[in-house]
């Protein structure tokens, strides 16, 4: 498997694991504390996951790199790939930013505007993923 | 020139204009009194509105005025349609200014996780909009001319 197939696959599924975690952190404090969802310490998790979501993804990064060491990593198609994927995830990323200025019009509580913004955003990022994982698999000019 | 690079010179135009005078009517409020108060969200329709409806005049009216120079020499008008290149291109300063819009969505979290006041989350996520759509244009033109 080339380089950046597989450092596509394993950061979606490092993306994967850090937004469920978040979510598992904040439904566990909702229930345990008998909160309404909206009032839950939000903050924290959201940093932690983000956070070591974020830098595992660098360090594994750094190792599938180390591995491909002397060899050439992108190349006219994984650049096709990668703009296709951005594309994707740029229209959904935009949906995501114009949500969270109408909910902020309307005065929605934080909790749900900050939330929203950070799934609708993770979706894009998704979105993108499943492009660029597809588009691998020979799909780019179907 | 396609109608797409026209939008493209158009958005290049209006984005930093429309974001001008709306941060500077915006910011002035501000200024004068307490953000709560502020009431941004009219502006900012406003702005969104003037943003979308300014590219598209713009567009037809370049199209117009490269028809009517085009009469005035003699010749056919060449109005082309968009084609392959014209999509790469799209593509090609989306997804390039998409890594901009993510530091805008980050910028506006944060914010919001210190308790910041929905006045300037709401901007940040505005100024990040105009900023990604203008460094977009921009990709695009540079791609237009000097080739993908």
């Amino acid at each position: 498997m080339e380089f950046s197939q597989r450092h596509t696959l394993v950061g979606t599924a490092i993306s994967i694991v850090a937004m469920l975690t978040y979510l598992t952190i904040l439904v566990a404090r909702a229930v345990t504390d008998g909160l309404p969802l909206a009032e839950v310490a939000w903050q924290g998790p959201m940093l932690w996951c983000v956070g070591l979501g974020g830098a595992l993804y660098a360090v594994a990064f750094a190792v599938m790199r180390a591995q491909h060491r002397g060899q050439r990593v992108s190349d006219e198609r994984t650049e096709r790939i990668d703009v296709q994927a951005e594309f994707a995830a740029s229209g959904i990323t935009g949906l995501a930013v114009l949500a969270a200025i109408v909910m902020l019009a309307l005065d929605v509580d934080a909790f749900w505007v900050a939330n929203t913004l950070l799934i609708v955003s993770w979706l894009g990022s998704l979105a993108g993923a499943a492009v660029a994982i597809d588009a691998y698999r020979g799909g780019l000019d179907k | 020139m396609t109608v797409n690079e026209r939008a493209v010179w158009a958005t290049l135009i209006t984005f930093p204009l429309v974001g001008a005078v709306y941060f500077a009517v915006v910011l002035t409020r501000a200024a004068e009194m307490p953000v709560d108060e502020v009431s941004w969200v009219v502006p900012m329709i406003w702005a969104m509105g003037l943003l979308i409806g300014m590219v598209i005049l713009g567009t037809i009216a370049a199209s117009i005025a490269t028809a009517i120079a085009a009469e005035a020499r003699g010749e056919t008008a060449e109005l082309e349609e968009g084609d392959v290149r014209d999509k790469q291109i799209e593509l090609l300063g989306d997804a390039r200014a998409y890594q901009l819009s993510g530091f805008g969505g980050l910028a506006a979290i944060i914010l919001l996780m210190v308790g910041a006041e929905p006045f300037w989350v709401a901007n940040t996520l505005f100024l990040s909009g105009i900023l990604t759509g203008m460094l977009a244009a921009g990709i695009k033109i540079r791609a237009y001319r000097n080739g993908l």
